[in-house]
């Protein structure tokens, strides 16, 4: 049972989730009947399985809030900006509840929800008493809402009497009924039609032999034909249960549903098949079944075999649910995976043993596969983000008085999911700040010449082996003065420096940095775009500004694909490996003890007349070994500028599988992690951007 | 409701083709008319062929003395044809009703089942 109450719990997550969207659209286009039955049905699932799983408070609660929308449906109420507020607010309060049912959460007051649905009730016109029977469930009118039956299919033969026709039925519109259902065909059976001469052009002589699939139920069949049932003759049979009991895709032979239609003996039948050629033109070419009634019974056959062969594919293509966790030791083990076969690739090569080298190549070939595919199945798109913020834009902008639209693009993009969880929390900093400071209030916008609306844009893209995440406003841009003066109050720049914007813009990330004059409940406080930078960091992401005073901002995030395996650069100090991520490292060139004398003790390199820092890693990590004559400098692109890190060697390119350091060494900084490699031995993952910080706050402090 | 309206044409040779042209309601009010309107085609002419093109409504009783037409014509050994079954409504009709077939019905015999072909 408790596996069904969490799978309940995540299916109402989901619903939860799609009621939310839903709801926002729907404030957008109150017109839209596909929304508004969008909402109810998930409501309505929501209640329903609620239910059946023990939630009643859940079931109870939402109930109310259904019924609402049942009149919405029905057309007896409008869509109002009030209603969706309230239902918002009721969704976050479903969703409270659902937290707090296994013990996590606060639990929900009643009176909240008393709020609410008094709320709702306001709203209800007042009319016939709608109110007063709440228990006039509303489930029972939307068969399509019980939700995920199989499809089942339906073999119908439907003879109407021929004055059917004059008592006012039309036999198209019961047919077109039936097309509603599912996917149908119908084969009309015309044998009985006279001659001109003898027809009553007011009757109706032909009856019907239709094939539906559906999932509404046999009952839903028989709704069709409930004013008509004294008029006509009706038999329903199942001939395709939806799977409960598939052997293949194949479907019955045709023979065999003439004789189960009553439409051709088995004596026939066996006397025909007796000879061997293709049965229908043989059944035909005897005159013992009409052609009409075989071409039916092929539509039949024909139909099945394609529902059946629909379902196969579906059934394949279908996806399974699996906890998170599973997928994270999978991957992990995946890493295990790719580090003993770099050991044994090593190994083999060392050997000289054609027969172990032929395996040790197999084995890297399966360990890359499956490395790439495990690392897939990780990997989410990103829209289920996005779609979070549209709450978050429409909330803040209510509260900040401003009138602001958020539009997402790529939403599509793929990213590994432990990367798009710690994304959420920066991407909610960013765009707080983009409403609050950077859009301005309508007034504000109309008087220098904007639309009253403002926009902020979330868009994501693939870029190599990276994702770009960019956030764009058409607000008033960054101050570049008011920061200036800021950084040099605050002593973080000298008075006398030369900036280029970028590296201005960078100076909002420093710790306790606000130029906002006044604080508001978003924003102001100056904690949080640091706190941004540390989490982009430790994503081994890059985030970059570009603002224009008047016009707006663009925050751009870069973050590599998964944080699990990345490609690297590996270089050796002494004895000691370590390992730089590839995607931040611009080039590699020499240094000789002739260019350090020749800086004075600075730590500057010229490379290509163009000066670059460098912060040599030996004097850095105690490394006490021999220096050799020729050192190397690895140069990185850190937060716009070059810094260069001075090894012994650079051993080349590695495919570094990631290991956190645990928590004993949490305090220790400069690195971000660990690997192991093919010998076995542990390289030290370097924390590129923190190394850079340290050094600098060293040098300031100087 | 437009009513129903049938212009004759005839051609003058002996036993040609005597053409129908149907528009508006082909409906069961107006199908003791068109039932009338082709039998006295029938009997004027060696090939009778009814024009849809016009038609505007269609129900059961219109497809259905289209079928009885043909097989009169069958009995009678006189030709008979439709055109004008691409108008949309009544592809709609045609295509809802099930009349769509791959083989002609037992009356079939010169082949000439008008619901065989012209669609899809």
């Amino acid at each position: 049972m408790d596996a069904h109450r969490q799978a309940y719990k995540e299916e109402a997550y989901e619903l939860l989730a799609e009621l939310e969207t839903s709801l926002l659209e729907l404030e957008e286009t109150p017109e839209d009947m596909d929304l508004i039955s969008r909402v109810f049905r998930a409501m309505h699932t929501i209640k329903g399985s609620g239910a059946m799983f023990g939630f009643d408070d859940i079931a109870t609660f939402t109930h109310e809030v259904e019924t609402v929308f049942d009149m919405v449906r029905n057309g007896r109420m409008r869509v109002s900006r009030d209603l969706v507020n309230l239902t918002l607010k009721a969704r976050d309060l479903i969703k409270g509840m659902l937290d707090a049912s296994d013990g996590g959460g606060e639990a929900v007051e009643g009176r909240q929800a008393e709020e609410v649905i008094a709320g709702l009730r306001r709203l209800v016109p007042a009319a016939p008493e709608a109110g007063a029977t709440p228990k006039s469930s509303p489930a029972e009118s939307t068969p399509e809402a019980k939700g995920r039956e199989a499809a089942v299919t339906y073999r119908i033969r439907f003879v109407p009497v021929p004055e059917v026709t004059v008592n006012g039925t039309n036999p198209l519109l019961l047919l077109a009924e039936l097309q509603q259902l599912g996917d149908c065909r119908a084969v009309a059976q015309m044998a009985k039609v006279p001659r001109l001469e003898e027809v009553d052009p007011e009757h109706c002589f032909i009856f019907w032999d239709v094939i539906v699939t559906t999932k509404r139920g046999i009952d839903a069949i028989r709704d069709v034909f409930i004013f008509i049932e004294d008029d006509c003759e009706l038999k329903i049979d199942v001939i395709d249960d939806g799977g409960a009991l598939d052997v293949d895709a194949d479907y019955k032979k045709l023979g065999f549903i003439l004789v189960e239609r009553g439409d051709l003996t088995r004596q026939d039948m066996d006397a025909i098949l007796a000879r061997q050629k293709r049965f229908g033109e043989l059944l035909v070419e005897q005159g013992i079944v009409p052609p009409e009634k075989v071409e039916s019974a092929l539509i039949e056959q024909q139909h099945v075999k394609e529902v059946r062969k629909d379902r196969q594919a579906q059934e394949s293509a279908s996806s399974i649910r699996v906890p998170a966790e599973k997928l994270d030791i999978l991957v992990n083990l995946v890493g295990e995976l790719v580090t003993v076969q770099a050991r044994l690739s090593q190994t083999a090569a060392s050997r000289a043993d054609a027969l172990l080298v032929t395996i040790a190549e197999e084995v890297e070939r399966l360990t890359n596969e499956l490395r790439d595919t495990a690392l897939n199945i990780r990997m989410l798109p990103i829209g289920t983000t996005f779609s979070k913020f549209k709450r978050l834009v429409r909330d803040l902008s209510v509260e900040l008085g401003k009138d602001i639209e958020l539009t997402t693009d790529g939403a599509e993009t793929e990213l590994d999911k432990t990367v798009i969880e710690k994304l959420n929390d920066p991407l909610v900093h960013l765009i707080r700040n983009s409403i609050d400071h950077g859009i301005e209030s309508p007034d504000a916008r109309a008087a220098a010449g904007k639309p009253r609306q403002g926009t902020v844009h979330l868009a994501a893209v693939h870029s190599g082996d990276s994702v770009l995440i960019t956030i764009t406003d058409d607000g008033a841009g960054l101050d570049r003065e008011a920061i200036r003066a800021k950084g040099i109050e605050r002593g973080i720049i000298p008075a006398t420096a030369e900036l280029s914007d970028k590296e201005i813009f960078s100076l909002i990330f420093a710790p306790g940095f606000s130029t906002a004059k006044a604080v508001t409940s978003v924003s102001g406080r100056g904690v949080g775009m640091d706190v941004v930078k540390r989490a982009i960091d430790a994503l081994r992401g890059t985030i970059d500004i570009s603002s224009e005073r008047g016009t707006g901002t663009v925050i751009t995030i870069k973050l590599p694909l998964t944080l699990a395996i990345i490609e690297s650069l590996l270089v050796k100090i002494g004895p000691d490996c370590f390992v730089l991520p590839l995607s931040i490292v611009e080039e590699c060139v020499e240094l000789t003890r002739e260019d350090v004398r020749n800086a004075h003790g600075r730590n500057l390199a010229t490379v290509r007349d163009q000066i670059v820092p460098y912060i040599p890693l030996r004097e850095r990590f105690l490394i006490r070994s021999e220096q050799p004559e020729i050192e190397q400098i690895v140069i990185t692109q850190v937060g716009g500028s070059r810094v260069g890190f001075v090894v012994d060697h650079v051993i080349g390119e590695h495919q570094t599988v990631i290991k956190s350091l645990g928590k004993m060494y949490k305090d220790v900084h400069g690195l971000s992690g660990a690997t192991i490699l093919g010998d076995g031995s542990v390289a030290l993952i370097l924390d590129i951007p923190q190394l850079v910080r340290e050094v600098e706050l060293e040098q300031m402090a100087r | 409701m437009d009513g129903l309206t049938i212009e004759k044409e005839q051609s003058t040779e002996q036993g040609g083709t005597f053409v129908l042209r149907v528009g508006g309601d082909l409906t069961i009010p107006f199908a003791g008319e068109f039932r009338g309107a082709l039998l006295d085609a029938f009997d004027a002419a060696g090939r009778v062929v009814v024009n849809l093109e016009g038609v505007s409504a269609v129900d059961i009783t219109g497809l259905q003395l289209l079928c009885s037409a043909h097989r009169s014509a069958c009995a009678r050994e006189k030709g008979f044809g439709v055109e004008g079954l691409t108008n949309s409504v009544l592809a709609e009709a045609v295509g809802l009703a099930g009349f769509r077939r791959h083989v002609g019905c037992a009356a079939d015999v010169g082949k000439s089942c008008i619901w065989i072909g012209g669609y899809e």
